[in-house]
């Protein structure tokens, strides 16, 4: 039987590997579009690379979530900077979701604006994956990427519960609004 | 374009990569000799320290009684220089399954505030060349047992060392029927919140009388009275004022000889921080939910205004509403305006005016 540490040590190398291979990939396509002429090609592999690395990492990363809270006996809530890792892991798939669906959905070819916005969002995820990674190196290293924020180690900005429930209502009627607001043609 | 690439991908892979330890160390915890310079790291990559290891078990370990288990390391300063040093104190040697629990050892303190087999020492100014540390175990069952004490460590060129000792062969004796002992069941706490006094109850088995005594460590010790209520025998620890660790041990009186139990080690510690667990896990879900909403708000754009005004003949198909029918050959009836002709012009050539 594998212990949770041990598994979240695999799953974890899995998640970052390919978030920093999609993050690579939406910055070599945000290049590409710039030069798109000389490099329609490498664009178009970036983008495929980009999106399904970013995809095999969402797939394992609740994997990585769940093994870390297991290794931790007493659980995120019980340091903060276990309690910022899961913050920090859920803005990024967030992000990454959101990025994947609206590719998914997106049939049509994006504009130069929308590909640089879209690869900056992928780019974004792939930093929050990085962050979270970095702060476990505090554990085996005593350092991480995220010694620029001082208060990442000791503090975790924690709504109420009541504020978050009201973020994700105003979210989703944000979300209803904007799809029944769109004109449909046809 | 592709040369540049591969030029990019070929510099990538040559940047030289720089092995080393864990500098930070891993913190206490329980854990097998695998993690020997291996959490998070490479254990091949380990070389072999140098420090003496020597493991000292009480004189006499009773089966379900507390021991103390010393273990000393020499050569601290001489043979490495170090800022941490990471002890374990294992069972085997099979890098899985190590921990003194997997073999019918329950370990009571590791004399940090709490009960883990593996410590980390902080070597900045280390008194001498030689460090002792004592955990606390209990044997559930009598015969003879294995232990074993390793450490790893970086130096100052931070490249990590791990060492084990030899194998140290621990009797695990009967304890006699009628001798005062502390009940098999009772564990001492390890730790407490720094300003707070410590209510001990400790249950016992045919013991007439209980003294009890703390110190702080190598120091005098105090003893502090006792009283007998139920099964156990009371006292109160004084609080600490700041984060330090005191010892305090039993001293039991029945028909056997005078016993004595292990100093045990008591820590203070900052309160301890925990959030509101439904809160995180909310907070968690609503960053899901609001980074995905960002990304799809960003994202999918609504038609360009402008560009509908295009396909939009509202206005025309209003306008030609509003217009009356083609006027006749003879021009606008007598007596009418255009206005009047708009709205009535169709009845009026259907005959109905």
């Amino acid at each position: 039987m594998i212990e949770n540490g041990t598994f979240h040590v695999i799953t974890t190398e899995l998640v970052v590997g390919s978030f920093a291979l999609a993050g690579l990939c939406f910055a070599l396509h945000t290049f590409f579009t710039w030069r798109e002429r000389e490099s329609s090609q490498y664009s178009q592999i970036a983008d495929t690379t980009a999106h399904a690395a970013l995809l095999f990492g969402l797939l394992a990363l609740p994997f990585a979530i769940l093994s870390g809270l297991g290794a931790s006996p007493a659980g995120a809530h019980s340091s903060p900077l276990l309690a910022n890792k899961m913050l920090l892991s859920t803005a990024g798939g967030g992000l990454a979701i959101g990025v994947l669906y609206t590719r998914w959905k997106l049939h049509e070819p994006m504009k130069k604006a929308e590909s640089y916005i879209h690869n900056a969002l992928g780019a974004s995820s792939t930093g929050c994956m990085l962050l979270t990674a970095s702060l476990g190196g505090t554990y085996s290293r005593g350092d991480s990427l995220t010694e620029f924020i001082p208060w990442i180690k000791t503090t975790t900005p924690l709504l109420p519960s009541w504020m978050s429930t009201l973020v994700i209502l105003i979210v989703i009627v944000a979300l209803v609004l904007r799809r029944t607001s769109t004109v449909k043609h046809g | 374009m592709r040369s540049r690439l591969t030029v990019f991908l070929v510099l990538a892979f040559l940047v030289p990569l720089h092995v080393s330890g864990n500098p930070g160390g891993v913190g206490n915890g329980l854990e097998d000799m695998q993690c020997g310079g291996a959490c998070h790291g490479d254990a091949n990559q380990n070389a072999s320290s140098n420090l003496g290891l020597d493991l000292q078990p009480a004189e006499s370990v009773w089966v379900g009684q507390p021991a103390e288990i010393t273990v000393q390391i020499s050569g601290i300063g001489i043979e490495h220089n170090l800022d941490t040093l990471g002890i374990f104190l294992l069972s085997t040697t099979n890098a899985n399954g190590d921990v003194p629990t997997s073999h019918g050892w329950e370990i009571l303190s590791d004399g940090m505030g709490d009960a883990n087999n593996y410590i980390e020492i902080s070597m900045d100014n280390p008194p001498t060349s030689v460090y002792s540390h004592t955990w606390i175990l209990r044997a559930d069952e009598i015969g003879s047992k294995t232990l074993y004490v390793a450490v790893q460590h970086g130096d100052s060129s931070g490249s990590p060392y791990f060492g084990i000792s030899q194998a140290f062969e621990v009797e695990v004796i009967p304890i006699p029927e009628n001798l005062q002992r502390l009940n098999p069941e009772y564990s001492p706490t390890t730790s407490r919140d720094i300003g707070d006094s410590t209510d001990l109850c400790v249950e016992t088995i045919n013991a007439s009388s209980v003294e009890i005594e703390w110190r702080e460590p190598s120091g005098d010790s105090i003893q502090v009275p006792t009283s007998l209520d139920g099964d156990c025998w009371k006292a109160s620890l004084p609080a600490s004022i700041d984060g330090n660790t005191i010892q305090w041990r039993a001293i039991l009186e029945g028909q056997g000889p005078t016993q004595t139990t292990p100093w045990f080690s008591l820590a203070s510690l900052e309160p301890k921080w925990e959030a509101n667990e439904m809160a995180l896990n909310l907070q968690s879900l609503a960053h899901i939910v609001l980074f995905f909403g960002i990304v799809l708000l960003l994202k999918i754009p609504r038609k360009n205004t402008s560009e509908l005004k295009k396909y939009d003949a509202s206005s025309e198909v209003l306008e030609q509403e509003n217009m009356g029918p083609p006027l006749p050959a003879e021009g606008l009836p007598a007596g009418w305006n255009m206005e009047q002709w708009n709205q009535y012009g169709s009845d009026y050539l259907e005959g109905r005016l």
